[in-house]
């Protein structure tokens, strides 16, 4: 098992009603899995708000590249400070954190 | 060069100061001042609230300034933001630039602004007598 750390900002906080919070999935596990599958098992009220919000929808139905990842929707989600594939596999104490677009200014 | 991103501002006058110390061979500055107004569309704004990552938004700031620099060839340029509750009226976005010659800090005050506004993390809610609402640059 690993543990991470998820931060959310702006309208996605509010949407989930949390600033940060940690996960403990199996080794393995991508991140995508954790956004679309514990997120929304963890948040079941705000879960279809949620992945309205972050990922790209068509008629409800998620979007997929070809490899069949999802497509994020102007948002933009950090690891570390980088910025991965959402195929990326997740390790023990990453700091993950979930951008909506900005707004500064 | 100075960043901050904070619940408040320098003082303007201050920060003019400390660029005009710097160096002898600023011959110009140029300032952007962001405030908050008080109508959206035809509704009336009560107040606007920011949040900012607190450590990489002052980074993609020195980012957006080192470019500009190298670009323009800029003698110094701060950039303040203000998180936190904004009223109407109240100063929200700094940007000074200081130059040799009036040209370059015209141009590089536009472009900053706008890479602030689209390249740093922070986010800003929009509170009016209707509702509220997140506001995303486009």
């Amino acid at each position: 098992m690993l543990t991470v750390n998820v931060r959310y900002f702006g309208k996605i906080r509010e949407i989930l009603d949390v600033k940060t919070e940690e996960y403990t999935v199996e080794d393995g596990t991508k991140l995508s899995d954790l956004l679309l599958k514990h997120v929304t098992q963890r948040h079941r009220e705000a879960s279809e708000k949620w992945v309205r919000t972050v990922f790209r929808t068509v008629k409800g139905e998620l979007l997929l590249n070809r490899d069949g990842t999802p497509v994020l929707n102007n948002h933009l989600v950090l690891i570390n400070g980088k910025s991965p594939s959402l195929n990326y596999g997740l390790k023990d104490g990453d700091e993950i954190a979930v951008l909506p677009p900005f707004g500064g200014g | 060069m100075k960043t901050k991103v904070s619940e408040t501002l320098d003082q303007l006058d201050s920060l003019v100061n400390e660029l005009k110390a710097s160096s002898d061979e600023i011959g110009a500055i140029a300032i952007f001042v962001g405030t908050v107004r008080g109508k959206r569309g035809n509704e009336k704004v009560i107040r606007l609230e920011y949040e900012a990552h607190e450590t990489l938004a002052p980074k993609a700031m020195k980012n957006i300034i080192e470019d500009a620099k190298a670009k323009y060839g800029l003698s110094d340029v701060i950039v303040e933001h203000r998180t936190g509750v904004v009223n109407v009226g109240e100063d929200v976005m700094y940007v000074l630039v200081a130059s040799k010659h009036r040209e370059e800090a015209f141009k590089a005050v536009v472009e900053i602004v706008n890479k602030v506004k689209h390249e740093v993390p922070i986010w800003k809610k929009e509170i009016t007598e209707k509702g509220s609402y997140w506001i995303e640059n486009h």
